[in-house]
Order: structure tokens, then sequence, then C-alpha cells
């Protein structure tokens, strides 16, 4: 047990920001979100990597950011008081915008920054005229954002991304290993780099290097492995 | 040390202590103020609070013994914001309810004024054209024959963009003295509901019956609230009685509001309630343009009227369209052509198509083999259902982001089937033309 936190509290951490982004086919969408000139809405399917750029986007620009889908359950009440930020991030606009009180108290927090001048960017499961929404009227105010998805990407551009993050924290990837993983592994990017996280963690515990016996022992009983704090 | 820069030393403490999420979150939006020499944090609202006293106290106090704060003692946390002076200093709004810690005030009170929607930059059509003159007469005579006017019509035609141009016209002509409230209806039942909480009725009632114009945007949101309906009527019965001016928006004619009781709906429409219709062609170029213009984009006539033949609904897309254009335009370095933009408007959903499900794949794949979904998944291993299967397969190891077992699974198969799959499949793409045009037209009509 002391060993795998003492492996945990050394581990670097990937910081969300522009440069730990791998933008496969989205180089544009970084690049819009980057100058972010406008207000903007950021679409993709779960584990795209949406938030991990709406955290960059806060890095850069220094914004505050709302988990929608965590603080759902609280009420809209959850979006009072931020009009002090000069940047407002809202994660799964999509988890809470088919409630109608959600959906009004949204659309009053667009109107009002837009009246102040004040920036926002918004992210969704899939682009606006998509979405189900409780209010017409939310749907244009969404629409009328600078509208970015991101690509899914192709299997060389996964294999080029976890090569590059296991890079980044000292660690080799070999073609082997790369394309086992992305045969029996979930091959969403947060999905990757959760295996990576956990080979990580092993190879430092154990000593080991990435062999594709060792990655296989470590990532094909995932299921046992324990819970992450 | 100021407050301010003693806060921004710690936040980039712990930055260096915390997750991004957490400081982006719950840190972030922490506002710092000393109040007779303690440091008070003031939170946005309830949550954050309560998430930071739970979580993060303990920490923020290290870091302002780290950061030389051990002056300002032990960390006070409250809601409330630490800028009652720019809210009070806004001589149009009614500011005054927003003073004081939330607590002990009326909910946020009136919306601002969007300076951006006045009438000089208001795009005229035959759609609108009735509505925006009607607006203009309200600005010269309030209180006059158009009382209340009301605005009605579907979402991003430009009702708001009227009303606001009529406060912020009714404000530069008196700019010293004008009272004009702006108030969503729910928020206007909002702090009704609290007035009567908090026993704020006498104030609550001076405030709206003490103005020179109230806007009210979406009144549709008044159905089927009786009380605040009931309050609503007073208000407005006082207001027209003073001569004060209403401005109202609907998404419908009021008669055809479910819910809104029938004197109500018949006061709405007493003065004039005139409609918007969405913009016809000619108005849309012209939209766009005049956006363009505010947005210092060049837009080319040609690419204008590419765009708005394509976007019809509403004004709002238009904005939008034309915003994303813009940035792709400069991020890429390109001259915004005809040919351009419609690549561009393209990919704009193109990466919505790619979002394909394996069940999709199915489908497509059985419709183009004319065989059933349910063949795909029979244990069956006679070659007419055996290569569409090895097909889908691959397909969806391609187009989709499923792990290999879960593509097993949707099939009904193990992973190393999947893989057998893939490599078959290349193997006579590569052989076959016939393979090779199969595959290459499945994945057209799967959106690639």
């Amino acid at each position: 047990m002391k060993g795998r936190q003492l492996a945990l509290a050394v581990q670097l951490r990937d910081t969300a920001s522009f440069e730990s982004y791998w933008p496969g086919g989205n180089d544009e969408t970084v690049a819009a979100l980057r100058e972010l000139r406008h207000p903007t809405l950021l679409y993709g399917p779960p584990q795209s990597g949406r938030t991990h750029l709406l955290q960059a986007v806060c890095r850069t620009h220094g914004g505050a950011y709302l988990p929608l889908r965590e603080i759902s359950g609280y009420g809209p009440e959850a979006l009072d008081g931020f009009d002090m930020q000069a940047l407002l991030v809202l994660d799964d606009l999509d988890a809470v915008a088919a409630d109608r009180e959600w959906a009004v108290a949204l659309l009053r927090l667009i109107d009002r920054r837009r009246a102040a001048g004040q920036s926002f960017v918004l992210s969704t499961g899939a682009p606006p005229e998509h979405l189900t929404l409780a209010l017409a009227d939310l749907r244009t105010r969404l629409a009328a954002c600078v509208v970015l998805g991101l690509m899914p990407m192709s299997d060389a551009e996964r294999a080029a991304l976890l090569q590059a993050r296991a890079q980044a924290r000292g660690l080799t990837l070999g073609d082997d290993v790369t394309r086992w993983m992305l045969n029996t592994q979930a091959r969403t990017t947060g999905a990757l780099v959760d295996a990576l996280d956990a080979l990580d963690r092993a190879s430092l515990r154990e000593k080991r290097r990435l062999t594709l016996p060792f990655v296989q022992s470590v990532l094909g009983n995932t299921a046992k492995a324990e819970p992450l704090p | 040390m100021h407050e301010e820069d003693l806060w921004a030393q710690c936040v980039r403490w712990l930055e260096g202590e915390l997750p991004d999420r957490d400081v982006h979150t719950w840190i972030r939006p922490l506002q710092p103020v000393i109040i007779r020499d303690r440091l008070h944090l003031l939170a946005p609202n309830r949550l954050v609070l309560d998430r930071v006293r739970q979580d993060f106290l303990e920490l923020i106090q290290r870091s302002l013994r780290a950061n030389g704060g051990s002056a300002v003692g032990e960390v006070e946390l409250s809601v409330g914001s630490a800028d009652i002076r720019s809210v009070a200093a806004e001589p149009s709004m009614l500011g005054t309810l927003d003073s004081g810690p939330a607590e002990e005030s009326l909910p946020v009170p009136t919306g601002k004024l969007n300076p951006d929607y006045r009438f000089d930059n208001f795009i005229e059509g035959k759609s609108n054209a009735h509505a925006r003159a009607a607006a203009q007469h309200v600005v010269e005579t309030p209180g006059g024959p158009y009382n209340p006017l009301l605005i009605y019509g579907s979402s991003g035609l430009g009702k708001t963009h009227l009303m606001h141009a009529v406060g912020n016209a009714i404000i530069g002509e008196r700019p010293a003295r004008a009272r004009v409230a702006y108030v969503g209806a729910e928020q206007w039942m909002n702090q009704f509901t609290s007035a009567i909480r908090h026993g704020r009725m006498d104030e609550f009632k001076n405030l709206y019956r003490s103005v020179d114009a109230l806007l009210i945007d979406d009144i549709h949101f008044f159905a089927h609230k009786e009380r605040t309906q009931e309050e609503f009527f007073h208000t407005f019965n006082a207001l027209i009685d003073g001569r004060k001016q209403i401005v109202l928006t609907s998404d419908r004619y009021p008669k055809d509001v479910d819910g809104i009781d029938e004197r109500l709906k018949s006061r709405f429409t007493w003065g004039l309630a005139v409609a918007v219709e969405p913009p016809d062609l000619e108005t849309r170029v012209a939209i766009l343009q005049s956006k363009a213009d505010q947005n210092q984009v060049k837009l080319p006539k040609d690419v204008a009227m590419f765009v708005a033949q394509r976007v019809r609904s509403n004004v709002r897309e238009l904005e939008g369209a034309l915003l994303r254009l813009s940035a792709s335009a400069r991020l890429r370095g390109e001259a915004m052509t005809v040919e351009f933009a419609r690549a561009t408007l393209k990919d704009m959903l193109a990466a919505y198509e790619r979002m394909v499900t394996i069940d999709n794949i199915k489908r497509t794949v059985a419709n183009y083999y004319n065989i059933r979904v349910t063949d795909l998944n029979s244990p069956r291993r006679t070659r007419s259902l055996a290569r569409p299967r090895q097909v889908a397969m691959a397909l969806a190891k391609e187009l989709t982001q499923h792990s290999l077992p879960e593509i097993g699974e949707a099939f009904g198969k193990d992973h190393t089937t999947v893989l057998h799959a893939c490599r078959k499949v290349a193997e006579l793409r590569e052989a076959e033309v016939k393979y090779r045009e199969d595959y290459e037209n499945l994945q057209r009509q799967l959106g690639f």
C-alpha cells in the first residue's frame, strides 16, 4: 500500500494546457480557442478532450470553470454570482439544458454576458441543432456563438498521441505495445490517457520498462486494480 | 500589501497545490476584500461557499501564511460580490436593490440593456419594418397610443434587439433622469416571490411602479403563474394609468399563450401587438453585411449571398456562421470566397456527422448489402453474411472510438474476430476493386 502511495506522490502531473493537447485534426479549433475573440461553443463526443481544452482556456485566459453535469443537482442557482468573472466556461451544457429552469437561467446568463461584453465558452456533446433543449430561445443563442467541433482521431493519430504523452513522462512506448493497447483498450483519448496513467504508476512501482508482457500484465487485469484515489 | 495582490499570490501558490480543475472552479471565483483588517473571501453563491469551506479553507489559510498574509488573520468566507460600486454607478439601472450582501437583499434585479442593440444597427426589411416603426414611435411618444407595445415572433428574429433599442433610446434622450427597467419575465417573478418571502413587497411595488419605462422580455414565461400574473396585472395598470411606457416581448401572439389570465391577455394587446417574421433573403444579406462591418470583417457580396441562401431561419445563426467563417479565414490565412465558405460551413457540421455509432454502421451496411441487421449478429457463417459482417466491423473500428472488445460484443463475437475481420477487409480492399468500391461507398454514406 505504502509503495503505491509513494508512486502517486512523485508522479508528474499532466497539466491541461494547449501545449499538452494533441490536436489531431483539430488544429483550427485549438487555434480559435487560443485566441478566443468571440463567445464560443465547443462540441465533441465524450472523452474527446473537451474538458482538457476548457481547462486550457481557463489557464490561458483566466476564466472560471463550471462543470454543469457535476453541479446539476444543485439547481440553476449554481450559476448565480458569476457576473464578475471576465470569462466564464460552462462544461456539459447539455447535461442541464433540457430542464426548463436551467435553460432559462442559461439564456439570461448568456444575454447578461453579451450585454456586458463579457466572454464565455460553452461545451456540449453535439452542435446546437442536435441538442435537446427546453427552450428554442436557448438554441438560437448557442447558434450565435462561434461553433467549433472536435473531430475524433484516426488510429494513427491515437498511436502518435499515446507515444508523445508517454515520452512527456519519460516513458518509452514501443510500436508493439501501442498497437496492442489500441486493439484491446477503449480508444477514446480519455481512456487511453487513463491507461497510460496506470502504466506510469506501475512502471514506477515495479521499476519495469513498458514491455509488452509487462503492459499486458498491468492492463490485462485492470478490473482488479485498485481504484484511483 | 493590497488584498488583491496578496490573494493573487495565494492563488498562484494554490495552483501549485491543487489540480487545475479545482483552482478554476472553486478558487478563481473567490473575491478578496479586507474588512476591519481581516481578509474576507466572497463566494459567488452558496454552492461555492460550502465547497470551499469544506475542502479548501485549510489550504487557503496555509497559502496565506506562506505568502506573508499572517497579519490578516483567519479568513472569513461569505456569499457576496465586491463590485457593489459598479452596479450603483449605472445611472439608468435600478441598482438600488442589488447592493449589500446577497442574503439581505432581493435577488439580482433588472438586467443590463445591451448597448449594442440600437436602432441605427437594426437592419430593416419587410419582415420587421412594422415592428421597428412602432418601436421608434414609442421612443418619440412614450406612454402614448402604443402602450403597451408588444413585439412577438420566433426566437432570433430581433425582438430583444428592438426592445433594448427602445430602452437605450429612451435613456439616450434623457440620460440623467430616465428610469428604465429591463427584466426577463421569470426574473420579475423571482423578485416578486422573494419580495413576499422577505416582507419587502412595498419596496418591490415602489420600484416597478416608479419607472418611466418597463421592458419585460418573454412574457410567455408568466404562463400558469397565477399570483405573479395577479401582481403584474396591478403593476401594469399602475404604469398605464401613469402614462408610463411598457414594452413586452413574447414568442407568440398573447391570445395563443396557454395559462395566461384572460384579463392580462386582453391588456397585452391594448396598445399595439406587432409581429416580427423571419427575414427575407435581401434582409439576411444586409444583416450579414452589417454584422461583418461591426466585427471588421471583409465579407464579399457573393459570399454574403451564399451564406444568406443557406442559413435561413434566424438572425443569430447568421451571426454564428459569419463569425465562424471569419475565424477560419483568419486562422488559415485564406481569402473568403464562396468555395471557402462552402467548405467551412460543411466542416461546421462534419465533426458531428462523424460521430458515427455502431448501430448506424450496422443499419447502413445491412441496407447496402440488402440483408437484415439481425443477420449481422447471427452466428451463421455463409459468405453472403460473413463478408458484410466483416466490413461492418472494419468500419466500426475505423469510424468509431469503441474498443475492439466492445465492437466484438456489439456483433456477438470476441475482439480477435474483429481483428481478423479488419485484416481480411484490408486484404480484400487491396486485392479487389469491387471491395474497395463497396467500402468507399459505405464510408461516404456514413458521412466521410
